[in-house]
């Protein structure tokens, strides 16, 4: 006997929703996540040249909250920070399945130790090349990857200078206050 | 009783259609349902159900119940033929054919609502459902649906994943430039990861790791920032007997001879 019966409408509207209902949660907890790429990461790093080890550490601080970029950057000796420099702006992207993300950063300062009478060497040639942008009026655009990721540490790189940092997480994802 | 809409009435072998039509049944297609109703959701097999009809119409079988299949004038036609053969032929296959025909015919009286409740099961027997059966969806699409519309969700589907592939970033792999074992001569290995491209400085330190006397990481991670404010290499320290990963920026070593196993003990990448 040959079956003719096609799908009634019901049957067709079900499978649809079926379908596309999931789809939809997807592409929606996607655009939720985008818009909630909290972080916050601490690294310390030392300091080395041809000779051995010098007697300051660097310390990076990058904080993501609400879409809102901060990225603190200084060299400290004996536990007391000489000087740092202050960025902060938006995040103007973060795609979560490569955990790369894209800040935008058109406000900074430059912090210093009052008993100092100038700035590190490293830190003054920083301010020199992250200055440029802010001086013409643009954002300095700063964009960093997340390789590794574990339970307390991330190992990120900066992609403009290939700098990698192995950080401490403090804050992660959207639920990160 | 009810096949779907259609309404089987055994007191007057008739059915009523959903509109009211009134159609009449031979004893032979009444005594078939009867005994698919009376069995409704079971298989019943042939055998079965020649038997109800041989006690419900006696010696006309199997001849009468290919009769129900024909047309009226040929029913009639054919009728004074038939009890001469019915006796003498083999019974068997006759009446195998003759129940196909009785379903047949059941199907052209009963029509969309047959075949929604009625199932061959293979050579065995029949069942009627009690109630129209899923539809299986991955069983038989194409079957199932009509070429139009299996062509349209087909489309409708590719549209929705071409959709979520430009909406969805796909994920990176294989973030590292390189990774290899490096053994040392006691036989301690390290695992080296390079980010980005190399240079000498990368080179010097992956040539002189594997004669460090005694290697305290499991792993170091490596990077090179050439440009300003000035040449930098990045390592990143870990497995070693603090538990936290270490950071360590070498400046000033992008010369020929900047690198030594020397300044790599005084930086404690290596014992």
């Amino acid at each position: 006997m040959t079956d003719t019966v096609s799908w009634s409408g019901r049957s067709l509207w079900l499978a649809a929703l079926v379908i596309l209902l999931p789809l939809l949660a997807l592409v929606g907890m996607q655009h939720w996540t985008e818009d909630r790429g909290d972080l916050e990461l601490g690294c310390t790093a030392q300091l080395a040249d041809g000779e051995g080890p010098l007697s300051e550490n660097l310390a990076l601080h990058l904080s993501i909250h609400d879409g809102n970029a901060e990225l603190v950057y200084g060299v400290h000796r004996d536990g007391v920070e000489l000087g740092a420099i202050r960025l902060w702006g938006t995040l103007s992207e973060w795609t979560p399945a490569s955990l790369s993300y894209h800040l935008s950063l058109d406000k900074g300062q430059v912090l210093m130790d009052f008993t100092q009478p100038r700035l590190p060497d490293h830190l003054q040639q920083v301010v020199m090349l992250g200055r440029q942008p802010l001086v013409q009026g643009k954002p300095l655009p700063v964009s960093f990857r997340v390789l590794e990721l574990e339970k307390h540490s991330a190992l990120v790189v900066f992609d403009d200078s290939q700098a990698l940092w192995s950080c401490e997480v403090k804050k992660w994802g959207p639920m990160a206050r | 009783m009810f096949i779907g809409q259609t309404r089987f009435l055994a007191s007057s072998l008739k059915l009523e259609t959903a509109t009211g039509e009134q159609r009449p049944l031979t004893r032979v297609q009444a005594a078939v349902l009867v005994m698919l109703l009376g069995e409704r959701g079971r298989v019943v097999s042939r055998a079965s159900i020649q038997a109800a009809i041989a006690t419900a119409c006696g010696s006309e079988l199997p001849q009468q119940a290919a009769n129900a299949a024909q047309s009226p004038k040929a029913r009639a036609d054919s009728r004074t033929e038939t009890r001469a053969d019915t006796r003498t032929d083999t019974r068997a296959d006759k009446s195998f054919v003759a129940l196909d025909d009785i379903m047949a015919s059941l199907e052209r009286l009963i029509g969309a609502d047959w075949h929604s409740h009625f199932e061959v099961v293979g050579r065995q027997g029949f069942i009627l459902h009690h109630r129209r059966p899923a539809r299986r969806l991955f069983a038989r699409p194409a079957g199932e649906l009509s070429a139009p519309l299996f062509v349209g969700l087909i489309l409708i589907l590719a549209g929705l994943l071409f959709f979520l592939n430009r909406q969805l970033p796909t994920l990176e792999l294989l973030p590292f430039s390189q990774q290899q074992t490096l053994t040392n001569a006691s036989g301690e290995s390290l695992l080296w990861r390079r980010v980005g491209e190399t240079n000498t400085a990368i080179k010097q330190l992956k040539a002189i790791l594997p004669q460090c006397e005694h290697q305290p990481w499991q792993r170091i991670s490596v990077s090179a920032s050439s440009a300003a404010p000035h040449p930098l290499l990045h390592l990143v320290l870990e497995g070693g007997a603090l538990s936290a990963p270490q950071n360590l920026k070498l400046f000033d070593i992008d010369g020929d001879e900047s690198l030594s196993l020397a300044v790599l003990k005084e930086a404690g990448v290596c014992d």
